[in-house]
């Protein structure tokens, strides 16, 4: 945990494109910005979900795809050096004497006057396999990430999945635990081919135990697995002796620790006014796929206008004694000083 | 210290499809995520079945088909409760099921084979039509849970003529 708190005037919770395009705009308007992400580059489901899918309703751009609309949207902010906490998910938010305090899952607290929840769908978070009981073993031995090696030495390591995740840690497991296995269910990978190779090289020496099927059941006590059955590519079952389960089946989004921020809510999204997009709590906004209001879509575009007008609000948050002037790119010397073309 | 997270190098979900983008762009859907879901769309008229016998298969069906409906899908829900629903070719299964609220088809992605919550079992008698995944097909339903050699990911099948009276089952969870 770090004591030294960060403070800035606004912290953009999500650095997808609506969370970038609100660095912008509140950038022409003098307010700087820090960005937390789950994720570990910015563009969010543009970059993570859909990179090389073609998008065509922004505007202006006949078509463009989610990661290049991103590295555009990158340009585009660089006048305003916002800064970035990637890896991080916003865990709390509190409020203390007229600004906010945020503090996330790596130890990183930011202090702001003014909170922007760019969140899209939520935060990225490792799928669960929908086995019964298997809550009863999460965190004992059931765990969707490694934090540290150490919590694997000398136990029986059951890797589950085929891509970049499983084959990593098997590889990087494999020297501390007791034993490893490494289940899939097919003989192909989508990991880095180099990965695979090293793999079966250590099937090959006996190190590493690899199998073919999918888990089905997990059987141990008080949250103590012991061993898991697991259904293989013939159809047939048997059972896998393990005392460590690591499943890596990729991400899904969920709302998460939002939902405990103490704003409204209505089915996992915010709700916020048409005016300032601002939430029941003064001072926390909420743009792009997370808020609800009548008539929302969920659209990239329509993210980019409620970026655009919470600046507005967020400035007067900022500079309280500040009047705004509305200014336009194309005329304003001050805004393209700003922008570093005049 | 950088923390150690599920993916320790990054990327995963996106290796496979960059790798396959080429393909990815012509196999697609037309229309981009967001297009779509801001289009809405009307909503076709649901049948509720009640029949107790099987879904007929590509060749055995009774029912005669209005003009204007192309095709026909059935979907069955872990219960056993199905839902009939017209969809319109060229439209994906995912699309359809997404447009007519069949529970169980999350979609999470909006269609860019990147999430596997669009996993279906396509009924025995319907496989061959429907066809076999493709390769970024078959590396994304390594993310979905209980795959069969039925398994496909519906976001990855289009509806066609051909495909009038298909029948595909819903897992029981898609995560």
């Amino acid at each position: 945990m770090s004591d030294n708190v960060i403070t800035t005037d606004v912290v953009i919770v999500g650095a997808g494109p609506v969370g970038l395009f609100a660095v912008f705009e509140l950038g022409l308007v003098d307010v700087k910005c820090h960005l937390v992400d789950i994720l570990d580059r910015p563009g969010g489901q543009c970059t993570e979900l859909y990179p090389e899918k073609p998008i065509y309703d922004i505007p202006g751009l006949t078509v463009v795809t989610g990661q290049e609309l991103t590295d555009r949207l990158m340009e585009q902010i660089k006048p305003f050096g916002a800064e970035f906490h990637f890896n991080q998910r916003v865990d709390s938010l509190e409020r203390r004497n007229g600004s906010f305090r945020l503090a996330t899952d790596a130890g990183t607290v930011l202090e702001s006057k003014v909170v922007v929840i760019a969140a899209g769908g939520g935060s990225f978070t490792p799928k669960r396999p929908p086995l019964p009981g298997i809550e009863q073993y999460e965190g004992t031995s059931v765990f969707y990430s490694v934090r540290k090696m150490e919590n694997f030495k000398g136990r029986d390591v059951l890797v589950v999945g085929g891509g970049d995740s499983a084959l990593d840690w098997t590889l990087n497991l494999q020297p501390v635990a007791k034993s490893l296995t490494l289940l899939h269910r097919r003989a192909e990978f989508r990991a880095a081919p180099a990965s695979v190779q090293k793999m079966f090289q250590l099937v090959e020496q006996g190190d590493v135990s690899f199998k073919l099927g999918q888990v089905t059941a997990l059987h141990g006590e008080g949250g103590q697995l012991r061993a898991v059955t697991v259904k293989g590519s013939d159809g047939a079952t048997f059972e896998l002796p393990c005392e460590v389960l690591l499943p890596f089946f990729g991400l899904t989004m969920k709302l998460g620790p939002v939902a405990d921020w103490g704003l409204n809510l209505d089915e996992n999204l915010i709700p916020v006014d048409t005016a300032k997009f601002e939430t029941s709590e003064k001072g926390i906004f909420a743009v792009g796929d997370i808020n609800t209001y009548p008539g929302k879509l969920k659209l990239i575009l329509s993210g980019f206008h409620e970026a655009a007008l919470m600046a507005q609000q967020a400035h007067h948050y900022v500079y309280p004694d500040k009047k705004l002037l509305f200014q336009y790119t194309t005329s304003s010397t001050s805004l393209q000083k700003k922008l570093g073309v005049k | 210290m950088r923390k150690s997270r599920v993916r320790p190098r990054g990327k995963i979900t996106t290796k496979a499809r960059r790798f396959d983008a080429a393909k990815a762009l012509e196999s697609q859907i037309q229309l981009s995520y967001r297009a779509r879901a801001a289009s809405g769309g009307s909503f076709s008229r649901l049948h509720l079945s009640g029949a107790s016998q099987p879904p007929p298969g590509p060749r055995d069906r009774k029912t005669p088909k209005p003009a204007n409906v192309m095709a026909r899908i059935t979907f069955i829900q872990n219960d056993g409760t199905e839902r009939v629903v017209e969809a319109d070719p060229g439209m994906t299964v995912m699309e359809t099921a997404v447009k007519n609220g069949i529970a169980g088809i999350a979609a999470e992605c909006g269609g860019a084979c990147a999430c596997a919550t669009c996993h279906v079992y396509v009924d025995e008698a319907w496989r061959e039509t429907t066809g076999a995944p493709e390769q970024m097909e078959e590396d994304m339903l390594d993310f979905a849970f209980d795959v069969r050699p039925s398994s496909r990911l519906s976001c990855q099948i289009k509806v066609t003529e051909a495909l009038d009276g298909l029948v595909v089952r819903i897992p029981d969870k898609q995560f």
